[in-house]
């Protein structure tokens, strides 16, 4: 596929599963749920499980794996450099959690321990448990029904529709960025491989500026348009493509309030930060 | 009373002179006013105090009064501005916020807090009254330049306000297309009964439909404001140098006398045989002196197709082929793939069949700079080919590039923007001036560096007849003497007519016509399926009876450039 | 909050621009998920011009659509550090009373640049590093390097592309002064 004809990065694929259907609510208040969970715990069988359902959420989504693949790969291998890094700079993090020391290949201060092993384990995949369910909310909910969730989530609709407005010149960018190196070239700067890597780089800079500066310029004329079209006039404003929550929402929403809930409890009623059941 | 400008003086902080000189106008409730003038004549600044963006958005001084709705403007907030008067901007790059086209449609009745539910009956009506239905989940940036123009018109029909201002809504439309729009402007004002206020340079156009008035600006200042019959009958338009209908200056310079009260505004109430005998006598059949271009061909493209979005193609199956020296043009109905072809010859987008053929190279192996060597090339959209802050630097860039040293760079960049009428802007940043100077910078930029192919994709849109003759007659100096080969993109047919040999017209991203602008004259079905028309001229010699309507047509355009040049 | 159109609009354009150029494709990997980001310049000019507000928010907006789009999951902790980074730079016209926009930008103006870049960068990273170690039980050590290379590294970078940026800024603000015809 061309380059000008790939959509960069990960974003909306419309393949109108079960899950695109939930409204874009349900699927934010999904989200910061799980960041929550996997930010309050430590508890391998449970970031296991999130794991799982997880991966299984982004099987339902019915995108094709190749669109992801390469990411999981990319994620996974970042994941587990860090884990080296840090084994690297505290090789005894682990047994400090953990309380006991069980070497398993002695090696002076770098001796790897069973608890430290155990503990970066539990590190990465807690880590890797945010993946699958970031892509499930990017692949299934529309950048307008996002912003309009939030707005009904109670973040102001200001800030709202900034986020609405991010999304929406993302593309917008890349395509002022395209142009402004295609004016460039057709005015007689090579950017193209044909060009020394060092003119390239030069002259790519020549693009960075003006597209900083046509973007400040874009704003005053984006803002002028907004005015005019009644932007801010009232104290709210309705939102085009807001869906009504339907029963399926109301049952996934209290759905996730249960679990939440209980993984707050568990959390609270843990003696022990990591679960290890090896002492 | 409406709108009421007293004594009204406006100065961008940027300037050092006023730029709208005490301006004293009235508009009265339910009146369809036209304002014209040359680009840079300070409309669209008209238009930026009546939608409050001056002062509230664009810093300068105000002096004087302008009332709306009878208030005084000076104790308005923005949305009082907002309550009253809708825009269309004439920029539509700026104009969309939406996602989706539907979404855009939208956002003015979002910001009433109107019921989702009742969004998208209204969405979806507005956008089939101007043919947008098929596109509501595009995303506005993906749509051609007419697409465009209409989401942007849709956009404020939905907004509940007394005053619509459009700033040059046909600019970018095909003739049919505008037409409509007009007609479409036309009915919101008889049946809504609005206010209706229309910039644009396209009178012949404008007036497909009544207007009560219309106001002519010259630098600054209201140099005219009366009825369309009492303007066009005076000598008025051309004194300022702005294009009449070309029928009016067919009997004029066949030098019949035309009064207001046969109301010249409008060709079919105008009762011709009172000039027929004067027009015959002006009327000579002349030989077309066409010098034979060259048989070799410069520019070939074969079985070109091209898809942006894997699903629909903007180019099917498109294969002619411009030889040395010639003039030609492309015609064909908006989104038809004009730009598209454009943006294959430059490089911009690789073909996804066919291949291209420049001087018996194959361009898939050259890179944009390398084209760019001989193929120079105006993109329709001016914003996206400026990328310097300072006109002189913008038109010097691609000389700098090439290594010409200072002086000459110097004395060339002034030679082209004297020809452009962009001489006492040099100095000026490009973001302080008007949209269709802008257009004139990207295209001096390009003329600048003399291609041995020269591409303008709408190089008149939104530009007075002053400035684009001045242009066009440089492009064709070049074209004759320098043997440069030009091709524009246009929906003035008139324009096509005057200056080109052959016309390529585009339907539906098929080649469907390929012969000298006459010949698609005078075929009625194909101009249909192009979204074409004929012009008044042509009309004009149809009701005289004549039967050489071409010969008619060159006649007149002989006699103009004669005066031109004189 | 009162926000007014344009600054909806330059935190939408602001955390664009951000969020792209913090695409790891733009990126300089120097440490365990951790890349230099030029896009740092970004944000330190959107914070500079528009002040403490936009910059939060375009900071934290952008690397937030970073993160989302480039697919590893939103790691909140270094989201809300970008918007601390924003917020302390964005003091900058607070304490220069906007003279950039009159097209000035002196040498006093430039080391208070880099000063808030620094303290901004140390500040913000340091409640991210400081969070990764209770959150994510992260080594103290390796989240502390983690701290020192960003904080230096963006700092830099900041001051080099943040210094000629700030200088057209100012050269542009002067060109459309007072223009005359002829
Ligand atoms: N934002 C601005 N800052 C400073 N000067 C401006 C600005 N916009 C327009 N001008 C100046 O005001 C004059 C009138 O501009 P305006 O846009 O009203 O012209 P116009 O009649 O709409 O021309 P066109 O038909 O090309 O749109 C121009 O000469 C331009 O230099
Ligand atoms: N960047 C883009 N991405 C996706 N589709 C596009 C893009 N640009 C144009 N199109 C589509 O391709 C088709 C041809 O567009 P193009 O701009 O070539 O038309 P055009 O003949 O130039 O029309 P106009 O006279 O209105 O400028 C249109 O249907 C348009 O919707
Ligand atoms: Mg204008
Ligand atoms: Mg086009």
């Amino acid at each position: 596929m061309k380059a000008e004809k790939m959509a960069f990065g990960i974003s909306y694929v419309e393949t109108d599963s079960a899950l695109h259907r939930l409204n874009g609510i349900t699927k934010f208040v999904l989200f910061m749920a799980w960041v929550t969970v996997v930010l309050t715990t430590f508890d391998l069988r449970l970031i296991v499980a999130l794991v799982a359902v997880g991966l299984l959420l982004l099987r339902m989504t019915k995108v094709p794996v190749k669109v992801y693949r390469t990411l999981l790969i990319a994620t996974a291998s970042v994941l587990s450099l860090n884990a080296l890094f840090m084994f690297l700079l505290a090789p005894q993090q682990g047994t400090e959690y953990m309380g006991t020391e069980t070497v398993l290949v002695p090696f002076g201060f770098y001796s790897l321990t069973q608890e430290t092993l155990f503990y970066l384990l539990t590190v990465t995949l807690k880590y890797f448990s945010m993946f699958p369910i970031a892509l499930v909310f990017v692949f299934t909910t529309h950048p307008t029904e996002f912003s309009a969730s939030l707005n009904r989530l109670g973040i102001p609709y200001k800030v709202a529709y900034a986020v609405s407005l991010t999304l929406r010149y993302l593309p917008e960018i890349k395509k002022d960025y395209v142009n402004i190196m295609h004016a460039q070239q057709a005015r007689g700067v090579e950017l193209s491989k044909k060009a020394s890597l060092l003119s390239r780089l030069k002259n790519l800079t020549s693009i960075l500026g003006p597209l900083i500066f046509t973007s400040l310029d874009r704003t005053e004329e984006i803002s002028n348009a907004m005015t005019l079209r009644g932007f801010g006039r009232h104290k709210s404003r309705t939102w085009y493509s807001l869906k009504p929550l339907t029963n399926k929402d109301w049952i996934c929403l209290s759905t996730i309030l249960v679990c939440v809930s209980l993984a707050i409890v568990k959390h609270v009623f843990e003696e022990q930060l990591f679960w290890y059941p090896f002492n | 009373m409406q709108i009421e400008f007293s004594n009204f003086s406006f100065q961008y902080k940027a300037l050092d002179k006023p730029t709208l000189k005490n301006i004293n106008l009235k508009i009265e409730k339910g009146e369809k006013i036209v304002i014209i003038g040359a680009s840079g004549s300070g409309k669209s600044t008209i238009g930026r105090c009546l939608n409050g963006l001056i002062p509230h958005a664009i810093k300068g001084q105000c002096s004087g009064q302008l009332k709306i709705a009878g208030k005084d403007t000076s104790t308005f907030e923005m949305h009082h501005y907002t309550e009253h008067v809708g825009t269309v901007l004439q920029d539509t790059d700026s104009q969309f916020v939406g996602l989706t086209v539907g979404e855009d449609i939208a956002f003015a009745l979002e910001n009433q807090c109107t019921a989702t539910a009742d969004m998208y009956p209204i969405v979806k009506s507005t956008a089939q009254m101007v043919e947008l239905a098929s596109l509501l989940n595009a995303s506005p940036q993906d749509l051609s330049g007419g697409q465009k123009q209409r989401v942007s018109l849709a956009g404020i029909l939905v907004d509940d306000v007394d005053v619509l201002l459009f700033d040059e809504p046909l600019a970018a439309l095909d003739p049919k297309t505008s037409k409509k729009t007009i007609e479409i402007i036309d009915q919101l004002h008889r049946d809504a009964d609005k206010t209706i206020i229309i910039i644009e340079h396209r009178l012949e156009d404008v007036l497909h439909r009544d207007v009560d008035r219309i106001i002519l600006m010259d630098n600054g200042e209201i140099v005219a404001d009366m009825s369309p019959d009492a303007l066009l009958a005076s000598s008025l338009l051309t004194a300022h140098g702005i294009r009449e209908p070309l029928y009016l200056s067919a009997l004029k310079s066949a030098n019949c006398t035309i009064a207001a009260e046969h109301n010249p505004a409008n060709l079919d109430k105008l009762s011709l045989y009172q000039y027929k005998d004067k027009l015959l006598e002006w009327f000579h059949v002349t030989d077309l002196q066409t010098q034979e271009p060259s048989q070799t061909p410069l520019l070939t493209l074969s079985e070109l197709t091209y898809s942006y979005n894997g699903e629909v193609n903007a180019v099917d199956d498109v294969s002619f082929s411009v030889k040395k020296g010639e003039f030609v043009s492309i015609l064909g109905k908006n989104g038809s793939g004009k730009s598209t072809l454009t943006k294959l010859i430059m490089g911009v987008v690789k073909p996804d069949l066919g291949k291209i053929i420049l001087n018996d190279k194959d361009l898939a192996e050259l890179s944009i700079f390398e084209r760019s060597q001989a193929v120079g090339v105006v993109m329709q959209n001016p914003n996206h080919m400026i990328s310097h802050h300072m006109i002189f630097d913008e038109i010097a860039f691609g000389l700098r590039n090439r290594g010409v040293d200072e002086q000459l760079i110097e004395q060339k960049v002034l030679q082209v923007l004297t020809l452009c009428g962009l001489k006492k802007y040099r100095h000026w940043p490009i973001d302080a001036l008007s949209y269709g100077q802008k257009k004139r910078v990207t295209i001096a930029s390009i003329l600048v560096l003399e291609p041995e192919l020269l591409i303008l994709d709408e190089p008149t849109a939104g530009q007075d007849y002053r400035s684009y003759t001045a242009m066009l007659s440089f492009i064709k100096e070049l074209n004759t003497c320098l043997g440069i080969t030009v091709v524009i993109i246009s929906h003035d047919m008139h324009l096509v007519l005057e200056y080109t040999t052959r016309s390529i017209v585009l339907s539906d991203s098929h080649l469907i016509a390929d012969a000298p602008m006459t010949e698609v004259f005078s075929q009625p079905d194909l101009l249909a399926k192009a979204n074409l028309t004929t012009t008044s001229l042509y009309e004009l010699a149809v009701n005289l009876e004549i039967e050489n309507t071409s010969a008619f047509m060159q006649c007149f355009i002989q006699t103009e450039q004669a005066r031109n040049i004189a | 909050m009162k926000l007014s159109t344009k600054t909806v609009v330059v935190i939408a354009i602001g955390a664009a621009l951000y969020g792209i150029g913090g695409l790891p494709m733009f990126g300089i990997p120097v440490f365990a998920n951790t890349t230099l980001k030029p896009a740092m310049a970004i944000l330190a000019l959107f914070s500079v011009l528009f002040g403490p507000i936009v910059g939060f928010l375009v900071g934290f907006i952008g690397h937030w659509v970073t993160d989302l789009f480039a697919g590893w999951g939103v790691w909140f902790t270094w989201v809300l550090g970008s918007g601390i980074v924003g917020l302390v730079i964005g003091l900058f016209p607070r304490l220069t009373n906007r003279r950039i926009q009159s097209g000035l930008f002196e040498m006093k103006d430039f080391v208070l640049f880099v000063v808030l870049a620094l303290v901004g960068n140390v500040v913000g990273y340091g409640c991210s590093a400081l969070l990764d170690t209770i959150l994510y039980a992260e080594p103290f050590s390796k989240v502390f390097t983690q701290l020192t290379i960003i904080a230096s590294g963006n700092t830099v970078l900041i001051a080099v592309v943040g210094y000629f940026i700030l200088k057209s800024v100012a050269k542009r603000n002067q060109q459309s002064s007072n223009l005359s015809e002829g």
